[in-house]
């Protein structure tokens, strides 16, 4: 089966499906995620991101945010109250955004897999900085509000 | 008896034990390893009685700790714990011989419906 490139659209697609799948399982937010559009990749941030590639891709998709948002997306995750999530160390906190975005990757790897086969994840990595995309890098990037948590997704798409 | 829990997720090794205890499957022992190399080393050594296991993971992955197992002639039980979820992941897990794939992120009863009736 010859699946062809996944698109800029279907990718970006697939990850508001999965941001869906995160906020309802993984935030507890109840109703619908508002994805709307953004300039740019944050300056300074901070979040994790996971390879997705196969036939037809080869991309990395981010959870960014400040500090506060990535600690915030870990207590979710972890279901601590705010003193137990402000004592969660940076490592805790490095560690959950990671399972976060493996969560949310699996998701968008399984919208993407009926029309494009053999795809496959990598393993998270968390960053906090800068991230500088290759040229012929396509880049998408759109915030995500669900319930009372917010977050940037980073999509890096390679060129032909 | 006595459970594996395989994740290089600290965090997800943490919250599948919390569900056992949400979903009161309680009485069980539970033994830890970050990859599927570790686990491997468990599972000679220790002989658990079931092992859940996430997919992707550093040093040996989910799959492969699976099939290394099962060339070996070992017949321990696994389960998947996963973010994967495609039809063909889920295909190639049941035919390696898991006996469930549970995908994150997941509710107690959900948990409970999948896990429970394989801890007799």
């Amino acid at each position: 089966m010859s699946a062809g490139l996944v698109t800029v659209a279907e990718l970006h697609d697939a990850a508001v499906g999965a941001c869906e799948v995160v906020a309802a399982g993984v935030l507890g937010a109840s109703g619908q995620v508002q994805a709307s559009a953004r300039d740019g990749i944050p300056a300074n941030l901070a979040g994790a991101f996971i390879p997705l590639a196969g036939p037809g891709l080869g991309a990395q998709f981010g959870l960014v945010g400040s500090e506060d948002e990535c600690r915030g997306l870990a207590a979710a995750l972890l279901q601590v109250d705010a003193a137990e999530a402000a004592a969660l160390s940076p490592t805790d906190v490095a560690d959950a955004v990671c399972e976060v975005v493996n969560i949310a990757a699996g998701h968008v790897k399984a919208r993407l897999s009926e029309a494009h086969p053999g795809l496959t994840l990598g393993l998270p990595l968390f960053i906090q900085g800068a991230v500088k995309p290759r040229e012929r890098m396509a880049v998408d990037v759109f915030d995500v509000r669900a319930g009372g948590s917010t977050f940037v997704v980073v999509l890096l798409l390679q060129g032909e | 008896m006595k459970i594996l829990i395989v994740d290089d997720s600290k965090a997800m090794r943490s919250i599948v034990l919390r569900t056992f205890r949400q979903a009161g499957l309680e009485g069980h022992t539970f033994v830890e390893a970050s990859n599927g190399k570790e686990a491997l080393d468990v599972i000679r050594s220790s002989s658990p009685d079931l092992v859940l296991a996430d997919w992707n993971m550093p040093e040996m992955n989910g799959i492969t700790l699976l099939e290394t197992l099962r060339a070996e002639g070992n017949a321990t039980r696994l389960g998947f714990i996963t973010s994967e979820s495609a039809a063909e992941t889920k295909d190639h897990a049941l035919k390696s011989g898991a006996l469930f794939l549970l995908t994150k992120p997941f509710t107690v009863d959900t948990f409970k419906a999948v896990v429970a009736g394989h801890l007799a």
